[in-house]
């Protein structure tokens, strides 16, 4: 009889221990230790546009500068915050009224236009160079900096490398999600906005770099 | 083929060339001599007088009289405008000589009916044989015209096609048999021997005005060496036509083997420099002799950079910190890229002042293990900004990582969402080989090391792969 017990005790603790992990299992089987919202639904919905925000973005940089697709997924709103250096760049480009609203769509579309032309400007600089048979001066990169409204520059390639994304934790409260998201060279966090039903991101930051 | 096999050849393509050569377009009224290299060009030199009216062609009057210390003791003088002296030869340099002097005005220069630029002779002191040389696209027949602004005097002292040079990095001294350094007139250079502390213990000197020495060399900086003494006087420094102001030899007491390095010279044309006695002196000193212990041509930038000593210096400390011989920064990755450099041989700048400029890169140990470094020695975006600054000269922008070699390295921007383009890290390229760890281990690629986040022979953009990284490629002209 107490054999029968112990028997009993031991499958019910079995199957209470095998409903508890079944429960905590997310959506996303990142390889690590997620923390979900407890809405898997949402969470896929969340996942796919941060997704599609890498796709557009690294075709975006690959492409030129073409950051006509941002709307998409981003938006501006007070979330991400802009300083008066990055006001006066964006004022520059885009113009006054466009600056005083501007947000984390408005920022990525200035960075990501002045990177991708900035390095298709280089790269034919340099292929110039080198039918001239020399190599680009100062003088030549400062010329080019001066173009690309004073932004460093820098080579983007047209890889069409995937970006592999590890979703570490969503947290949705009150139509807002905080999501961070480890892509291999860092761990991002991204604030999304729903609009009419749809998820936008609205900031995004880097929490720890790991090159 | 290597360099040597190169040499020989070119020296037989020269031989048959010349032997091929109708005797009408030898011209020459000096001849030509043999040159350690001509490797900018095959046709031979030749050197044409001012004095030859059939190779030259004068256009408007012109004066013809003696000068001395001209290169024939002749010259063509012209302070009309659009007077013009024009000559055609066969190969892919040219150089004009003439003199420099405080009567001087300036002359527009032309080759095969282009205007190239103005050219300015003008100097507070006469300097005999200034040569300019301009290298043509192509070798083959070409024409230079020299025309007279008419802001003062031109002159024409002579021109010689595809000018004999020195490329090697070495010193070539005073006493050299082969007659590398030029001096005018070469009788009045008193010629000293034994001189204990001057290199080879020979020196030459003369204290007469005008009286000057050339030396012909293809390089991007040369260093004139001398002594300095109680009676030495003022030398008037000249490379290819540019004024390059004045050296006071005198000291109260005997200095020698001293020096004064120009640097910044075009590297692939021949440069001439002038050392000329201007008879002015010090107003401590007894006299006006100037003096030559020797020229340095400064190794070219090819040979400074010992690779594979970086390399192994990268490797050996990739996963490590050198704390005793180098300054110590919790972020390390650009001083451990410095300490490659430095390692490979990369000399420093603005260590003497330690400047904190972009313009600057150095460190100091006052001992072992206390030791510091300038901006550009341990930040990303400053030391990006040094390599920018030195661009075309020290350092050169690529296309690719797989542009680089060896020695070479790379900046990263690894925050897409900071909003600028901002360097946030550096790997050093350690060459080609089998990965050692991540994603790609076992793999042949290019391969990097980093520290902060310390990397041993990683595939050189393992985890920074695509569009979303922007990228500084830089590879050592070294």
């Amino acid at each position: 009889m107490k054999n029968k017990i112990l028997f009993g005790t031991l499958v019910g603790t079995g199957i209470i221990l095998l409903l508890l992990v079944v429960a905590n299992k997310s959506s996303v089987d990142a390889g690590m230790s997620y923390r979900g919202s407890g809405l898997p639904e949402e969470e896929k919905k969340i996942e796919k546009v941060i997704e599609n925000w890498y796709e557009i973005q690294t075709t975006a940089r690959a492409g030129g500068g073409d950051v006509s697709r941002y709307p998409e997924v981003l938006v501006d709103t007070g979330d991400y915050p802009i300083d008066e250096e990055q006001r006066a760049l964006i004022e520059e480009v885009y113009g006054k009224e466009r600056a005083r609203t501007a947000g984390f769509l408005t920022m990525m579309q200035v960075q990501d236009m002045l990177v991708g032309q900035g390095s298709e400007m280089l790269k034919d600089a340099i292929k110039k160079a080198r039918e001239e048979n020399r190599e680009l001066t100062k003088k030549d990169l400062d010329e080019l900096q001066a173009k690309n409204h004073g932004q460093i520059l820098g080579i983007v390639d047209k890889s069409t490398h995937k970006t592999e994304l590890a979703f570490e934790a969503i947290e949705i409260a009150n139509g807002k999600t905080t999501a961070r998201v480890y892509d291999g060279g860092g761990l991002r966090e991204f604030i999304l906005v729903q609009i009419d039903g749809q998820w936008f991101i609205s900031s995004g930051k880097t929490l720890r770099i790991d090159v | 083929m290597n360099r040597k096999h190169s040499r020989w050849l070119v020296m037989l393509v020269l031989i048959l060339s010349y032997a091929a050569l109708p005797a009408s377009s030898m011209v020459s009224q000096a001849s030509t001599s043999t040159s350690s290299n001509l490797s900018l060009y095959s046709l031979p030199s030749i050197t044409v007088d001012n004095a030859n009216t059939s190779a030259i062609s004068y256009g408007g009057a012109w004066t013809s009289a003696g000068y001395s210390n001209a290169m024939f003791n002749t010259l063509h003088l012209s302070g009309s405008s659009g007077n013009y002296a024009q000559f055609s030869f066969s190969g892919r340099a040219i150089t004009y000589w003439y003199s420099m002097a405080y009567n001087r005005g300036s002359a527009r220069i032309y080759l095969d009916g282009n205007y190239i630029e103005t050219i300015s002779a003008y100097a507070p002191e006469i300097r005999r044989q200034v040569g300019r040389t301009w290298m043509l696209p192509t070798e083959g027949s070409h024409t230079i015209k020299v025309e007279v602004v008419g802001d003062g005097f031109i002159d024409v002292d002579a021109f010689t096609s595809n000018i004999q040079y020195v490329d090697s990095a070495a010193q070539y001294d005073d006493s050299d048999p082969q007659t590398i350094i030029r001096y005018f007139p070469d009788a009045n250079w008193y010629r000293a021997t034994g001189v204990s502390g001057a290199y080879n213990n020979t020196l030459r000197w003369s204290g007469v005005a005008t009286e000057l020495l050339r030396f012909t060399f293809v390089g991007n900086s040369i260093t004139y060496m001398f002594s300095k003494a109680n009676n030495r006087g003022i030398a008037a420094i000249t490379i290819d036509g540019e004024d390059k102001g004045y050296m006071d030899l005198y000291s109260y007491g005997l200095m020698r083997h001293l020096g004064v390095t120009y640097t910044g010279l075009a590297e692939n044309i021949p440069h001439v420099i002038n050392i000329t006695v201007t008879n002015t002196l010090n107003p401590s000193s007894s006299n006006t002799f100037v003096d030559i212990d020797n020229f340095v041509l400064n190794k070219p930038l090819t040979e400074i950079y010992d690779r594979d000593k970086a390399v192994t210096y990268a490797d050996e400390w990739a996963r490590g910190r050198n704390t005793n011989n180098f300054p110590t920064y919790q972020w390390d990755c650009v001083s451990y890229l410095s300490q490659m450099l430095i390692t490979g041989g990369i000399p420093m700048i603005g260590v003497t002042t330690q400047a904190d400029t972009n313009w600057d890169w150095w460190y100091r140990c006052q001992s072992a293990g206390n030791c510091s470094g300038s901006i550009t020695w341990q930040q990303v975006l400053s030391m990006n900004s040094h390599a920018s600054a030195y661009a075309g000269q020290r350092f050169a922008y690529r296309y690719n990582g797989t542009d680089l070699t060896k020695g070479d390295f790379f900046f990263m921007d690894a925050d897409p969402y900071d909003g600028k383009t901002e360097y946030t890290h550096a790997r050093v390229i350690v060459g080609w080989g089998n990965v050692e760890e991540g994603a790609y281990a076992g793999q042949w690629h290019l391969l990097a090391n980093s520290h902060s986040n310390d990397r041993r022979h990683i595939k050189w953009d393992w985890l920074v792969e695509g569009p979303n990284y922007a990228k500084a490629f830089w590879h050592l002209i070294y």
